[in-house]
């Protein structure tokens, strides 16, 4: 074996040339995204005051609408979008099965449960609303993970188990908007379709660490995540300790919904198909954690600045935005795995 | 590769929910062999190699590398040692040959640690060895069969492993690429690994290992060098198949040749 010539040879490789140019070509469009949700509103700011604003030459009127108010929702757009992508690579990782997301099984409907019976109760505080969309989301995925331990095929277990708790709990959400009284239904609807108005720096902060920290420890755990794809039996032969392992990331990825659901609402979409849509330009690895980051950011951004604008005057919350755009999404991605089936 | 490591399992018992598969076994994997294990299907000789590779917590009994139970060490320890490879593993798509194989060093890096040259000699000695450098920044979907057999393999050599376990490494390839990845397991073998697999084609067991192990029911029917072991008698035990063992013209070593009901030129 040692005819072969080894000079220069290294099986670290940085990106391929392609990968690079996807990589670049995904900032450039949430730099973009970013830059259209800054300038376009009521009043239009064009893009030389708006980096004039951000880097503190602008002053007034325009620094407070930019930086005051429209900063805080575009940042708020790109950090959840980028959360719930990396919560959904998880998921599907874990579960071997590209509609095992957080969205799809259920977590952010009861992420809205819990909230809903803080808001329903009458403790309508923020942090309450937060902590109830939280413990929701964990108790969700409690009691899909319980429902789903056994034998057999954990993917499709996970992904039709996580349908029917979703449906149970959305007919207990709505079983509870009924019941409330009309202006607390009202307030609970808004929050409920998912929407970032009235994100401001002050309900950001505990969001973006939150996020950040998660951001990181995720980073850590990476090569997990790695080893998982391989399959239960290749991990555990890798020296991974598989148990401990999924359930250390499945925690991460609970916690990355269920902070972006108890900020901004139930955002569907996101999270199922920022990694599929990763995964179709760049290789598994490193850099699909980083495609699927980035595209979730562009994702949401851009879903946040149609819902704001497409219908001048009457803004859609983002939450709907990737309703519609996830069901037919999701419509897609079914017909097309059963022709691939059949 | 400096001292071979010993595997043993100690009234090993083995099982899937209320079923026990294997019971009570004892077995001792000589040390810089191949050993083969055969049987019929549901002989329980997967289950056996699960077990052996810590893939299945023992029912009863344990499973011991050098003396120490695979139960007590850390997961991370015995993956330097021992590596696995199963019956039919799956790549996530899109991944390159070279991306794979990288997979194989998980056991020797934290995550703090970065890639280092020892990383490299593993990973370039693994696509050489196994014939699959010019193919590395090839995706494995893309792959034939007996290709990608070659790099699941390269990424269990990846891992550097003294110990090698194979599930059915010829399974779903045609004879040709069979017989390559048996030739590819002696050459390994030279270099002093050990190496126990499954196989269900006995004529490849007799001919490529040093030490048969014949299962039936979940225990073992004979053990040893394959000219005591595959015998007429045994493959009618094992396998409920009456058979000639006749010697290889090309290997010098036995072939078992079924006999059956049908085309013999002997009535029944």
């Amino acid at each position: 074996m040692s005819a072969v010539n080894r000079d220069g040879w290294t099986a670290r490789r940085g990106l391929e040339t392609r990968e690079r140019r996807t990589l670049g070509a995904l900032a450039l469009l949430l730099v973009v995204a970013v830059g259209l949700s800054l300038s376009v509103g009521s009043t239009f700011v064009d893009p030389a005051r708006v980096i004039g604003a951000l880097i503190g030459t602008e002053d007034g009127g325009i620094r407070l609408l930019v930086v005051e108010w429209r900063l805080p929702r575009a940042l708020a757009a790109v950090a959840f979008g980028a959360a719930l992508g990396l919560s959904g690579l998880v998921f599907q990782t874990i579960t071997r099965n590209e509609l095992g997301s957080p969205d799809v099984i259920g977590l952010t409907t009861g992420a809205y449960t819990g909230a809903l019976v803080v808001i329903t109760s009458g403790s309508g505080s923020g942090t309450a609303v937060t902590v109830g969309a939280l413990v929701g989301g964990f108790a969700t995925a409690a009691v899909v993970a319980a429902l789903v331990a056994g034998r057999g095929d954990l993917g499709y277990r996970i992904v039709i188990i996580g349908i029917g708790v979703s449906a149970v709990l959305a007919s207990v959400n709505a079983w509870m908007l009924l019941r409330a009284r009309l202006e607390v239904a009202i307030s609970a609807s808004i929050w409920g379709s998912g929407s970032l108005n009235g994100v401001g720096w002050s309900q950001l902060r505990t969001p973006l660490l939150v996020i950040g920290v998660l951001g990181l420890l995720l980073l850590c755990a990476r090569r997990g995540i790695w080893a998982l794809q391989l399959g239960d039996d290749l991990a555990r032969g890798l020296g991974t300790r598989v148990t401990a392992t999924k359930v250390g990331l499945l925690a991460l990825a609970v916690g990355l919904t269920a902070v972006v659901t108890a900020a901004a609402g139930p955002i569907a979409f996101v999270a199922l198909a920022a990694p599929h849509l990763a995964a179709a330009l760049v290789r598994p690895g490193p850099v699909h954690l980083a495609a699927t980051a980035l595209l979730g950011a562009a994702l949401l951004t851009v879903a946040d600045v149609v819902g704001q604008h497409a219908i001048p005057g009457r803004a859609i919350p983002v939450g709907l935005v990737t309703l519609v755009l996830g069901g037919a999404y999701l419509i897609w991605f079914v017909l097309r795995s059963a022709r691939r089936l059949t | 590769m400096t001292d071979a490591h010993l595997l043993v399992a100690e009234d090993l018992s083995l099982g899937y929910g209320r079923d026990t598969i294997v019971e009570m076994l004892s077995l001792r994997i000589p040390p810089g062999r191949i050993t083969a294990i055969v049987g019929a299907n549901a002989c329980g000789k997967s289950t056996l190699l699960r077990g052996l590779a810590r893939l299945l917590a023992p029912r009863s009994g344990s499973v011991l590398l050098d003396g120490r139970s695979l139960q007590t060490m850390p997961s991370r320890d015995i993956a330097r040692t021992l590596g696995m490879l199963p019956q039919s593993p799956s790549a996530p798509s899109g991944i390159t040959v070279l991306d794979l194989v990288k997979r194989g060093r998980h056991p020797h890096r934290t995550w703090l640690q970065a890639w280092g040259p020892e990383d490299d000699d593993a990973v370039f000695e693994a696509l050489t060895s196994t014939s699959v450098l010019e193919l590395e920044d090839t995706p494995v979907d893309e792959l034939s069969g007996g290709q990608r057999q070659r790099v699941w393999i390269a990424m269990a050599l990846a891992q550097r492993t003294d110990v090698l376990l194979l599930d059915e490494p010829t399974t779903f390839l045609d004879v040709a690429h069979q017989v390559e990845v048996l030739d590819l397991l002696v050459d390994l073998n030279d270099s002093g690994r050990t190496i126990v697999m499954v196989l269900h084609d006995l004529g490849l067991a007799a001919r490529y290992a040093d030490h048969v192990v014949a299962m039936r029911d979940g225990a073992i029917v004979a053990e040893g060098a394959p000219g005591d072991v595959v015998t007429e008698d045994l493959v009618h035990d094992v396998f409920g198949l009456r058979c000639r063992v006749e010697t290889d013209p090309v290997s010098g070593t036995l072939l078992v040749v079924p006999i059956g009901r049908r085309r013999t030129h002997e009535s029944p």
